[in-house]
């Protein structure tokens, strides 16, 4: 492997061996980025050729394709009934089967042994024809077992094979999985594979919990979605690709378990495909092929759909998917009755040499091709992270912490600041100590010397005058509900130790610190994409909730005989957010200092502050309406559906003011045209 | 003469007269008797048949023929809406009222009275339509290899009968000259993607449905919706007005070049097969008037109207015919550029500029931040000054820099340019006559890039009261996929003269050197409008963009991003040329028709090197081409622009550039020394070699393939090049 990725390097950096003509590509290539989402990156494959004239022959509404062990394309002409085998540059081969012998060809596979094996759906069986193209045998619906389901249907659509002569079809209309069928005379039934799971929310939970049988098998995402279609790679893993996003791509183990879970998806998928290289290519129906890793990681996104443009590289209605070990796509087209292939540019064989020496674990060799590829895309992350680990182990961390954050990598990026920090508390943990020693010294001997001398004695003066300001003053009586929430209460309600303003200020410090907290947290631990700010968004949330709960708690309570006024309620709930504005600075702190080892810190001064606010502001109702505990506890329910309403209610004017506008425009642009300016 | 020089130029004579007597029979088998001589210049014969105009050139040099219509029409079971299409020389389309489907006015199925005059070197023809009271003049001359259509706009006529208005609608002129028949002679259609592109005749077996259709100069986006995808890449627009038909067994074709009329035109292409024909024929439609839907409210309902007033615009189309050897793509890019040059084309054009290499500096793109947006510094005016210092040491003595994003706000935030207010964070504008001082003392040529056409509306906010309005009267607006900022409006014409007014006078001057710009937005951009919720012609945009690039190129040099044909009469220099079109599957190959024909005239520049996938196939095509190179260039890393609009730049740092600037400008240069400003006159691919010939005589050899190759006795490795005395 390690010699192949070399002479690839090799061959791209140096001698440049490429196809002739320099392509027009009509999609953009995408990478996933340092957040997840899509930043665009050369192209990674380019089209090359259509091939839609096979000697004498043409497809009609080809269905599947694979790629033999000698080299040549099978294509399941569905429209023709046969398989047509063709050479990789186009050339007829043969055809197997006819109308004859098959109602129709969905899917194909091909044995070492150059058996070909046909998915006849509308003839419910897998015919097998031997290399010479003459019929061996066929398989149909297992009827000597009860398991099959005697309802199941056998609609055989497309097939693998494993080394063992296993088949797996994957049948149209039965959801149960894969039927897996040994080779054993007319083949004996081994049970169902992989099947997809449905679709479970809370929609649907609640649905089974109240609909019969009956009406459960109506409900259309209950089912779960059937097998579009399969491959299976050396090893014997099956990869499965289904029509719904939450099941596009799977990789199946003996055991008809999933072991992988790709970072990225795309509906509709309509084939897979794999190398010996463990590169795992899908395309969806509209033309979207995505390469992914070995690890389910996402290389590339690219295609285009053909809306009647008719330019090579966009495509109809994918329905079957070739990638040869050079990386050369062949990608099949029911509609176009065409197969269009694609090459890897020369930005994407550095890419795939890289890869492979890193995925090997030669990490130092894939330094140079990592640099190389960084030098014709900064944004590709794959590349800063496979520079971060190469400079990880050389023990250059430093350079590593960069990379891995151009990588978007948090876990390579918390290790490299692991061992920055260690690195920095190691020489400076001595100073440190000394310098909190001396400090801590100094405080005591400035203490005890202003008690003799009283030198201190204007600056307390100051500060005296200072807390004296009234608005602190009301500021600073909100903070002793986190102390004693009772008296607290009774200072609002009774004494009028706080006011409006001073409350809006906690909210306003509050919203500061949230803020910062979201968007100046270590890259660890942000929760936000960077270079994204929603101020607006954050300002009318915070402001808008707070606004809307005391607002709505106010109307409740004034129901249900509370005692306290809007006001009472509205400076009470700031004072129950004050171990907010207490927890988030030292959040905002812990974050940048803390990687990953350290993250129960920031979970638990979470868990406590929310906590802790929640707990006040229970109490704080209790007290200031005079409420029970359990009386308390209802009315926070009936404030958050009241809220709920309040907001659908809102929802509802507006589309209809919209809805209001429109039709009198409407109205008045007829006017104008049909009449004033004289159509 | 002496008695031996008679007697061999009597051989000679006696030695060409057989083959000449044989085409003239020839020729007289392939003249249908209801058509008659009209006039001959000393290349071609015209034929003309009076009573559909329809036409028939012949070679003088070797009797080959392009036929006008279709002369053997019962052979196909066609409907008589195109049976009377491809029978006439001319056709008219007009419009019924406000009816939204055109009415054909062809020379067959219409009741027409056709009064016919002879020119000197041609005729004219009055056509009337008596049942609709429509009718237009068409003038039809050829001058040696030069037949031209002339249809005078202050002639055509529109119609009243019986209460209904009859508007003229289109014309398209001689659309089947040059057909083919399900691939019968060989050849090729020219086609204007991209450099251009070929359209082989061959039996397509009715694999493409629809033809080659587009408008010339771009997408009108004042009446068409555009479709905006972050995913696939648009076609390719077209920027030069010209297309064509090569029979290469006949030895005969023709280059259909727009003089007026290109701001109305579309391009079409049929290979057979395309709308249920089994002809490959290609032609030029021009639209006075049309209907189009005038949405009444926000989101629904919608009435047809037609459009408020003509197009202003007289249509004259020539034919550059070929014959012989130079009947081929090459040598039709060699008589347009001939005809370029007659017409003013290359007036400004710096034909002698040596070969350089251009380098686009990024100053400053904006970000978002807590308090608002940040700045993206890139390079400074400090910077690119270093960086051309360097570029000098390492032995590029020659280049074109231009500065891109040097105005407050930065590159997306800072359209459009209004007057000079170089960014603070690049140095301000202290910083930019100190750049400009460094160059001129470098030899570099510095230009700014000027943007008259795109709006920030978040940066601008007054000036989207000057958004360029559809017909409609609706602001046109495109989504940009970015971080920062979400659309972009583009400005009236009106106003962009305005800013470019302004901005003319604000520029700083060069130091010493000459100062340069580089036009971009409006040079790419051809559509109606509304102004003043009045309808306006694609033709009156074009007037001003024209005089905006007129009034940069009095003292500028000037030199047009991506631009459409109809300015480069004021272009020093063109640059961003597409090097690929848009791969249609029922194209051949692309030709590099249009480096063909700016060959030694004009400076040109390909896009970008830094987003090629192949950069190794992109060298060989800048050699193939002669064209030259340019790239995008910042000090820091591009990775800085992740969270920008400009996220796509994802490959510009210099320090990761410098050794390959160099490499390539050496190679280069080395070439161009060669050429020593000579145009090329033949260009032949011959399997993986393209063979490029340049008119003093120098070969250049390219193998794109993957095996070692041979060409008339070079031998060349994979992806290399050979250029040969």
């Amino acid at each position: 492997m390690k010699r192949y990725a070399l002479l690839l390097l090799a061959a791209v950096l140096l001698t440049a061996q490429c196809e002739s003509a320099l392509a027009s590509v009509p999609y953009r290539t995408f990478t996933l980025g340092v957040d997840g989402d899509l930043v665009e990156t050369q192209a990674a494959y380019e089209p090359r050729r259509t091939m839609t004239r096979f000697g004498e022959e043409t497809l009609k509404n080809p269905q599947d394709m694979r790629l033999g062990p000698d080299g040549n394309l099978y294509i399941a002409d569905d429209g023709n009934s046969r398989i047509l085998v063709v050479t990789q540059s186009g050339e007829y081969v043969k055809e197997i089967g006819s109308k004859k012998t098959l109602k129709s060809a969905k899917g194909v596979f091909v044995d070492d042994d150059l058996n070909v094996f046909v998915a006849d759906e509308k003839g419910r069986a897998v015919v097998m024809f031997d290399k010479d193209g003459k019929e061996v045998r066929s398989y149909t619906k297992p009827t000597d077992t009860p398991l099959f389901g005697e309802s199941a249907a056998f609609k055989p659509n497309k097939l693998v094979l494993d080394k063992r002569g296993n088949l797996y079809i994957a049948s149209v209309g039965n959801t149960n999985g894969i039927v897996q069928m040994s080779p054993v005379g007319s083949g004996e039934f081994l049970g169902y594979y992989g099947a997809n799971q449905s679709r479970v929310n809370w929609i649907t939970a609640i649905r089974q919990k109240i609909l019969s049988e009956d009406q459960l098998k109506m409900q259309a995402d209950i089912v779960p979605t059937s097998v579009k279609n399969l491959t299976i790679d050396e090893k014997g893993m099956v990869y499965t690709v289904s029509e719904a996003e939450n099941a596009a791509l799977r990789r199946l183990n003996v055991a008809g378990r999933n072991t992988l879970t790709p970072d990225y998806n795309t509906e509709r998928t309509a084939a897979v495909a794999v190398n010996s290289f463990g590169s795992i290519f899908t395309a969806n129906k509209d033309g979207s092929i995505m390469e992914y890793t070995s690890e389910g990681s996402t290389l590339f996104l690219f295609g285009a759909t053909d809306t009647g443009d008719q330019r090579v590289g966009t495509f109809k209605s994918v329905t079957g998917l070739v990638v040869t070990d050079e990386y050369n796509i062949f990608v099949l087209d029911e509609i176009l009755n065409s197969v269009q292939v694609l090459s890897a540019t020369e930005f994407t064989d550095l890419v795939h040499s890289a890869f492979t020496l890193f995925q090997d674990g030669k990490y130092a060799e894939s330094k140079v091709p990592w640099t190389e590829v960084l030098r014709m895309n900064s944004l590709f992350t794959y590349a800063s992270t496979g520079l971060g680990e190469a400079l990880y182990r050389e023990g250059n961390f430093d350079q590593a912490l960069s990379s891995f954050r151009n990588g978007g990598n948090r876990k390579g990026y918390s290790d490299a600041f692991w061992e920055l920090r260690s690195d920095w508390l190691h020489k400076n943990l001595g100073v440190i100590l000394i310098a909190v020693v001396a400090l801590v010294v100094v405080w005591k001997l400035i203490g005890l010397a202003d008690k003799k001398l009283h030198f201190l004695a204007p600056l307390r003066t100051a500060g005296g005058k200072i807390g004296g300001v009234p608005i602190l003053r009301q500021m600073g009586w909100c903070f002793t509900m986190s102390r004693n929430p009772f008296d607290c209460c009774y200072g609002i309600k009774k004494e009028k130790r706080s006011s409006v303003l001073a409350a809006v200020l906690i909210v306003v410090l509050l919203f500061i610190l949230q803020v910062a907290n979201k968007y100046f947290s270590g890259f660890l631990f942000k929760s936000v994409r960077e270079g994204e700010f929603e101020l607006l968004r954050d300002a009318a949330l915070t402001f808008g909730a707070f606004l809307m709960l005391t607002i709505c708690c106010y109307l409740v309570c004034t129901i249900k005989e509370g005692e306290a006024t809007f006001k009472d309620i509205f400076i009470g709930a700031a004072a129950a957010l004050t171990p907010m504005i207490i927890a988030l600075p030292i959040r905002l702190i812990l974050s940048n200092v803390l990687t990953f080892n350290e993250e129960f810190f920031l979970t638990l001064l979470d868990v406590v502050a929310y906590g802790f606010t929640g707990v006040l502001i229970v109490l704080a109702l209790m007290y200031l309406n005079d409420y029970s505990f359990k009386k308390t506890l209802g009315i926070i329910v009936i404030t958050l559906f009241t809220v709920l309403v309040a907001v659908a209610l809102l929802f509802v004017v507006y589309v209809l003011i919209g809805q209001l506008v429109d039709f009198v425009s409407s109205i008045y642009g007829e006017v104008v045209y049909r009449f004033v300016r004289k159509v | 003469m002496s008695g031996k020089y008679k007697f061999l130029c009597l051989l000679v004579a006696l030695a060409l007269l057989p083959p000449i007597l044989g085409n003239a029979e020839s020729a007289g088998g392939k003249i249908p008797g209801d058509y008659s001589l009209a006039v001959s210049s000393d290349s071609f014969n015209l034929y003309l048949k009076e009573d559909t105009l329809a036409i028939i050139l012949e070679s003088r040099k070797n009797g080959s023929v392009l036929y006008s219509t279709v002369q053997n029409p019962d052979d196909f079971k066609d409907q008589a809406a195109w049976k009377g299409f491809y029978q006439s020389g001319i056709v008219m389309e007009f419009i019924e009222d406000v009816k939204s489907t055109n009415t054909q006015a062809d020379l067959v199925n219409l009741k027409n009275e056709i009064k016919l005059t002879k020119l000197q070197n041609g005729f004219a023809a009055d056509v009337f339509f008596p049942d609709y009271q429509v009718g237009y003049s068409v003038e039809v001359t050829l001058n040696g290899s030069d037949l031209t259509v002339k249809i005078p706009q202050d002639k055509i006529i529109n119609g009243e009968q019986d209460g209904h208005r009859y508007t003229v609608s289109t014309f398209t002129a001689y659309p089947f000259l040059g057909y083919s028949v399900l691939g019968q002679d060989a050849g090729y259609m020219i086609i204007p993607d991209g450099q251009g592109a070929l359209i082989e005749l061959k039996d397509n077996e009715k694999r493409f449905s629809s033809p080659f259709d587009r408008p010339v100069y771009g997408t009108n986006i004042g009446v068409e919706d555009t479709v905006n995808s972050q995913f696939s890449v648009g076609t390719e627009p077209v920027i030069m007005p010209v297309f064509g038909m090569v029979h290469t067994d006949d030895q005969i074709g023709f280059l259909g070049v727009i003089e007026k009329g290109d701001t109305a035109a579309r391009i079409r292409a049929f290979p057979n097969g395309a709308n249920n024909l089994s002809f490959d024929w290609i032609s030029a439609k021009y639209t006075y008037r049309f209907v189009y839907k005038q949405p009444t409210g926000p989101s629904s309902g919608a009435v047809d109207m037609l459009t408020e007033s003509s197009r202003n615009f007289d249509i004259v189309q020539h034919f550059l015919l070929a014959d012989g050897e130079n009947a081929t793509y090459a040598g039709l890019a060699c008589a347009w550029r001939e005809y370029m040059e007659e017409k003013g084309f290359f007036g400004v054009a710096e034909e002698t500029r040596p070969f350089d290499v251009e380098i686009d500096f990024l100053g400053l793109e904006k970000e978002n931040s807590v308090t608002g947006k940040a700045d993206v510094v890139m390079t400074t005016f400090d910077q690119a000054a270093q960086i051309l210092e360097w570029l000098k040491t390492d032995g590029v003595d020659r280049v074109s820099a231009v500065y891109r994003g040097w105005q407050e706000n930065g590159l997306t935030g800072g359209v459009p340019t209004d007057g000079c207010r170089p960014a603070g964070a690049l140095g301000g504008k202290g910083g930019l006559e100190a750049l400009m001082k460094k160059c001129a003392g470098l030899g570099v040529d510095l230009a700014l890039e000027l943007d008259f056409l795109s709006v920030n509306p978040e940066t601008h906010p007054t000036l989207t009261y000057s958004a360029f309005k559809k017909i409609t009267s609706q602001t046109w607006s495109r989504p940009t996929f970015g971080k920062v900022y979400d659309t972009l409006n583009y400005l009236t014409p009106e106003r962009s003269w305005e800013l470019a007014l302004r901005t003319k006078d604000a520029l700083p001057s060069q130091g010493g050197g000459e100062p340069g710009v580089v036009l971009t937005g409006i040079t790419s951009l051809m559509s109606d409008y509304s102004y003043q919720n009045h309808y306006q012609d694609s033709g009156r945009l074009a007037d001003y963009y024209t005089n905006i690039a007129g009034l940069m190129r009095n003292d500028y040099r000037t030199t047009l991003k991506a631009a459409n044909a109809y300015l480069w009469p004021c272009a020093w220099a063109l640059n961003d040329l597409p090097v690929t079109g848009s791969d249609y599957a029922y194209e051949s190959q692309d030709v590099p028709l249009l480096a063909i024909a700016l060959s030694g005239k004009m400076p040109a520049y390909l896009e970008y090197v830094n987003f090629q996938a192949n950069s190794h196939k992109f060298f060989l095509r800048l050699a193939e081409q002669g064209t030259r190179p340019c790239f995008l260039i910042t000090m820091e890393d591009p990775i800085e622009l992740q969270h920008t609009n400009s996220a796509d730049i994802y490959s510009s740092r210099w320090d990761l550039y410098r050794v390959t600037i160099a490499k390539w400008y050496e190679q280069l240069k080395a070439l161009h020394a060669s050429l020593d400003g000579a145009s090329i006159v033949a260009h032949d691919i011959l399997g993986d070699v393209t063979r490029v010939t340049w008119s003093n005589g120098v070969k250049v050899y390219l193998n794109y393939g993957e095996e070692t190759a041979q060409a008339d006795g070079q031998t060349l490795e994979p992806m290399t090049w050979k250029a040969v005395k």
